[in-house]
């Protein structure tokens, strides 16, 4: 049925469904699907009413993985400003000679 | 919104993400699924007949907004359904967990579980839960800041996946440490509410869940 589904949303649409959807289905399949492995693994489902705490955890992972990228990204640009110091002549010259030619 | 002012806005929770992430390892291996808005956690325990894994979706709030998708049912083997003790609410939208789970995975071993008897304010009765016994399972009561039965609902499950009843947990999981204490002489007394109100007939559909 999901077979002819596809097919026929597909002739409807005139077009393959995008790579995005695709991805998304096969994250979904291949986290659904029975796991394999040697250790005997089970799907376990769990529901109630409420649902808030994954959703903060993604939220302070999301935060976490944010604050990295902060970091690192100012540690980089210290190491940069550090480098400059040592080498200012060379990359100046360097910068003065591409403008040079752009300007040519 | 802060833990506190969710909980003065009066939004039900039944600490299914409290529960889960009791179980240290599981915690730690942990993955997070953006598009389906899932955390995984697997879950490893050693039994006499081996180690044994659930792999334990726990949501990220879509529930709020009209339920789950299909996609968080599919191959699913076995299920819990969480509600807390302290909120009526949470027991009377039990059936509704119940026949969504049913309605995608037709015959698997489910688990109610009633958490937070560690509360004082306990508003869901030991003898009005009774749903479990109409639809033939296994119910538990928990307290997952105590880690107060944490292991009984995975034992079930096992024994019933496995098919063997004398299938045992040889080795606990590490859990982390308890942030609170239940009363043992409060739980004992809720675990004799329960055994008498498993002799008592069955109540009627429309009473069962007005009386909670």
């Amino acid at each position: 049925m999901c077979v002819l589904y596809s097919k026929t949303a597909r002739a409807l649409l005139g077009r393959a469904p995008t790579d995005c959807a695709r991805a998304r289905r096969a994250e979904i399949d291949a986290m659904s699907a029975p796991p394999q492995g040697q250790v005997p693994t089970f799907k376990l489902i769990l529901v109630g009413d409420g649902g808030t705490g994954a959703r903060r955890d993604a939220t302070r992972a999301r935060m976490r993985a944010e604050r990295d990228r902060t970091t690192r990204i100012r540690i980089c640009e210290s190491e940069t400003e550090n480098e400059g110091d040592g080498t200012r002549g060379t990359r100046r010259g360097e910068d003065e000679g591409d403008g040079r030619r752009g300007r040519g | 919104m802060t833990d506190d002012a969710t909980r003065r806005a009066g939004r039900a929770r039944t600490g299914k993400t409290t529960f889960v992430k009791r179980h240290l390892t599981g915690e730690f291996e942990k993955k997070y699924l953006p598009t389906v808005g899932v955390s995984v956690h697997p879950l490893d325990f050693h039994t006499n007949c081996g180690p044994i894994r659930f792999d334990c979706w726990d949501t990220a709030g879509q529930e709020k907004f009209g339920g789950l998708r299909d996609g968080y049912y599919i191959h699913g083997q076995c299920a819990i359904i969480m509600f807390d003790v302290t909120s009526r609410t949470t027991y009377k939208n039990v059936p509704t967990w119940h026949r969504d789970i049913t309605r995608v995975c037709e015959d698997i071993p489910i688990v109610l579980c009633g958490n937070k008897v560690d509360v004082r304010n306990r508003q869901v009765r030991a003898k009005s839960i009774t749903f479990h016994r109409k639809k033939n399972l296994q119910y538990y009561e928990l307290s997952a800041k105590s880690n107060y039965n944490f292991e009984k609902p995975f034992l079930y499950l096992a024994r019933k996946l496995s098919g063997n009843a004398a299938l045992q947990f040889t080795e606990s999981p590490a859990l982390a440490p308890p942030t609170v204490q239940v009363d043992l002489a409060e739980v004992a007394a809720y675990e004799k509410e329960l055994a008498d109100a498993a002799a008592q007939p069955l109540p009627d559909e429309d009473d069962e869940l007005l009386d909670a």
